[in-house]
């Protein structure tokens, strides 16, 4: 068990590829498992290499919102409401004084960045919009959402690669235990920008790393050679069991380990020989008293990074934890990745299932563990 | 340039900088009014004015002097593109 207050879920929201909506639009993709990754249609990717994506149809979130009252939004910042607003309607949970949010993101709102500068490149000064000004640092998702759904509490917004969302819900489940937060909405989101994508193709850093074999998202596989990038925005309501029970809240499952850490490497890198010192998948099993051959299953962070795959795999296997399940060729890489393991792992739990290892590791080192069960 | 013309091109500029809605461009008229606060106005506030100063000043090549009081020139698309064909002329 983890120690302090205990943690469950009692919400969710997700915009992806799959579909808009809450935990039906969840389970449904989980179960129909779309194909959702193809050719790129949002920008040119002519003489690139890669030239996939799993893309999402902005009417879907637009339909979720008000247009008038999001004008001024970013597209990433309109996702993430979308799928805020969804989890917390879904939790029936109101704003104050004791409601976080915890948003993770791989790149935040770069394409905001990228405008906000041309106008400084094309006009100087006087080209710098206002409008856009307030996009265009990585914490903005945050902002918009907290003033939304009134989340008074802790508003933490965190920047890591790989394992951003399911990194954001480990913390929100700390700041409960802790008592930092009575509830938090707590996910991942990410946006495909042609700046970031290209680039990152030309860096041999998607599918197919610039190798011969045929594009294409392939998670432990031999002929794994990169991942393909996706973009969403998935959020849970985590909450505080007895506060949950006394308001009568439907309960999915229950946090009952969560740990992180970083296993000291360079960013680039990700050496299949480093072994993890802090051991974090062992200590979130700890915690929740769970041993790893009576997992029901392991979700992991595998994308189709050769090096990482089989990093992941290697640190897993020392743990007693075999054959990890990848959702990324069913959602693409993104920020929301991590956080719809999360969300399979309670539908899971839901449905009466042992608990399940949600785990994530960065080439950078970072490493997080969840184990998500029945809710006692 | 003809006050029609600035009207159009101002309509643009509400859609690609204030983020309106297409369609809600397509009904609006010399007679719309702009600031928050007066009925049945775009009720666009001062970021919106700033950023729509910003773009005209873009878009037509004049200068907008801040220090200026222009609430009166930015009360309706009318007396906006007035201000705008008295500073291209």
């Amino acid at each position: 068990m983890m120690s302090g207050r205990r943690v469950v879920i009692t919400g969710m929201g997700s915009v992806s590829a799959a579909g808009a909506g809450g935990t039906a639009v969840v389970a449904e993709a989980l179960e129909r498992r779309p194909c959702t990754i193809a050719p790129l249609q949002a920008f040119d990717v002519d003489g690139c290499t890669s030239r996939l994506a799993a893309e999402v149809d902005e009417a879907r979130f637009m339909a979720l919102l008000d247009p008038d009252s999001v004008r001024r939004l970013s597209r990433i910042c309109r996702m993430t409401l979308a799928a805020c607003r969804l989890a917390v309607d879904e939790a029936g949970l109101e704003g104050g004084a004791r409601l976080g949010l915890v948003v993770g993101s791989e790149f935040g709102d770069f394409r905001s960045g990228a405008e906000f500068f041309d106008g400084f490149l094309r006009r100087g000064p006087a080209g710098l919009s206002p409008m856009v000004f307030p996009s265009t640092v990585m914490n903005s998702m945050a902002a918009v959402v907290a003033i939304a759904i009134d989340a008074k509490a802790s508003s933490v917004t965190l920047n890591q690669a790989t394992v951003a969302g399911d990194l954001a819900v480990a913390r929100a489940a700390a700041l409960i235990a802790a008592g930092r937060a009575e509830a938090v909405v707590a996910g991942g989101v990410d946006e495909l920008f042609s700046n970031v994508y290209l680039s990152l193709a030309r860096l041999g850093a998607l599918s197919p790393m610039g190798g011969d074999a045929p594009e294409g998202c392939r998670p432990y596989a031999p002929d794994h050679n990169g991942p393909v990038l996706g973009e969403g925005a998935t959020f849970l309501v985590l909450e505080e069991r007895e506060a949950a029970r006394a308001r009568g809240a439907a309960i999915h499952a229950e946090v009952l380990g969560a740990a992180w850490g970083a296993i000291p490497v360079a960013p680039h890198t990700a050496p299949a020989g480093r072994r993890d010192k802090r051991a974090i998948a062992r200590r979130a099993l700890g915690q929740a008293g769970v041993e790893a051959g009576s997992l029901a299953r392991c979700y992991g962070s595998g994308n189709g990074d050769p090096a990482l795959d089989d990093w992941e795999q290697r640190l897993l296997a020392a743990d007693g934890v075999r054959d990890p399940e990848s959702l990324a060729p069913l959602f693409g890489q993104h920020g929301g990745l991590g956080v719809l393991r999360v969300a399979a792992a309670a539908l899971d739990a839901r449905a009466g299932r042992a608990p399940a290892l949600v785990h994530g590791i960065a080439r950078g080192g970072c490493r997080t563990a969840l184990v998500i069960g029945q809710a006692a | 340039m003809m006050q029609k013309e600035i009207l159009d091109e101002l309509k643009t500029l509400i859609v690609e900088r204030l983020k309106f809605d297409p369609r809600r461009a397509a009904e609006m008229t010399l007679e719309t009014t702009l600031p928050k606060g007066v009925e049945g106005s775009l009720g666009l506030d001062s970021l919106d004015f700033i950023e729509l100063s910003v773009a005209m000043e873009e878009r037509f090549g004049i200068v907008i002097d801040e220090a200026e009081n222009l609430a009166d020139d930015f009360l309706s698309l009318e007396t906006l593109s007035r201000f705008i064909l008295s500073k291209v002329k």
